[in-house]
């Protein structure tokens, strides 16, 4: 048995926030969905489900409710927005593994365990699977 | 989101901000959603939780597959299973969350670092342990020889607030005892109440 992980997803309708959504939405998962756009999410979320009909996923408005609830948190938005959200989240995702495209991050989170990923290495999705499996 | 810890720490022990703030960066906030596990039987035991605010229990489940509670952990309660997160054995308890519950966990490693860090800290969990080991003292001495009746009064002395926030079956698999002898006990409680 393992116990069910939360996965919060922000800015899940970007190009890396999809293919990071669909690689995670696997068995024993709940996603946690985040976006400005919410008609991008519900479509996000339809073409998912019918994809993995066993997959958790929510869509959800409140980044720091999303970080407090989480175990993992994939930053998927644009540098600009994901900046002002990360100050608000920070204090709910002490200890937590962090998904991030760019390394500033990880001096943002000094308390958080931030993997940076390279978006040019198109290879990214299974990267980010196999830390996690280890991580979790 | 840290103000129970911090109180329960100071009715044990002085802490100065800088030890405060070595908490913040080890303890892991975390929000449960009713019915979802932080520990699961079977699975390795990764944190031990405060809770801040809501209401957790951990519960093993027997040969015939009923539930026995162990523990309520409401506010301001610490609640895990320690065997398994020392020796890395496979967890025979199931923690969940009864209520929507906000904890604080605390890996291994981080509980080691906070040590180091604030060794203060050696006297606070001294103290809980102490506290600990007094209340599963009591609890096997009430489970041997006190009669229902007593067993329920201690637990309404221990959980002052659970007991109308709990299913009645929850308190009596707490106890040890049938829904049905309990629910007799009330009544017999609330008859001496009003004589």
């Amino acid at each position: 048995m393992a116990t069910q992980r939360t996965i919060a997803i922000i800015g899940a309708c970007s190009n890396n926030g999809k293919l990071a959504s669909k690689k995670l939405a696997i068995k024993k998962s709940r996603l946690l969905l985040l976006d400005e756009n919410t008609e991008n999410l519900l479509m996000l979320k339809k073409e998912i489900e019918e994809d993995r009909g066993d997959a958790d996923i929510e869509i959800m408005e409140c980044f720091k409710e999303a970080g407090w609830e989480a175990d993992i948190i994939v930053l998927a938005s644009d540098w600009q927005a994901e900046k002002e959200i990360v100050t608000t989240i920070k204090p709910f995702i002490t200890g937590k593994t962090v998904i991030s495209f760019t390394s500033d991050n990880k001096c943002l989170l000094p308390y958080s365990k931030v993997i940076a990923l390279k978006e040019e290495n198109k290879d990214w999705p299974d990267e980010m699977e196999a830390m996690l499996k280890n991580s979790f | 989101m840290f103000e129970e810890l911090f109180k329960h720490i100071r009715q044990k022990i002085e802490i100065s901000e800088r030890e405060e703030e070595v908490c913040r960066s080890l303890f892991i906030p975390k929000k449960f959603r009713k019915r979802q596990y932080l520990l699961q039987q079977g699975d390795v035991s990764k944190y031990t939780a405060f809770v801040e605010k809501g209401l957790l229990r951990s519960y093993i489940i027997d040969d015939k597959g009923t539930e026995v509670i162990m523990q309520f952990a409401p506010e301001g309660w610490w609640v895990g299973d320690i065997y398994s997160s020392l020796t890395g054995e496979a967890s025979e308890y199931n923690i969940d969350a009864i209520e929507e519950t906000e904890t604080l966990l605390l890996t291994n490693q981080a509980y080691e670092q906070l040590l180091q860090k604030a060794p203060v800290f050696e006297r606070y969990f001294r103290l809980l342990i102490q506290n600990s080991f007094i209340a599963i003292q009591r609890r096997l001495k009430a489970n041997i020889v006190l009669s229902a009746g007593e067993k329920y009064k201690n637990f309404i002395n221990l959980y002052p607030n659970i007991a109308q926030r709990v299913p009645q079956h929850s308190i009596a698999s707490f106890l040890g005892i049938t829904p049905e002898s309990l629910s007799r006990i009330r009544r017999q409680l609330t008859n001496a109440d009003k004589s």
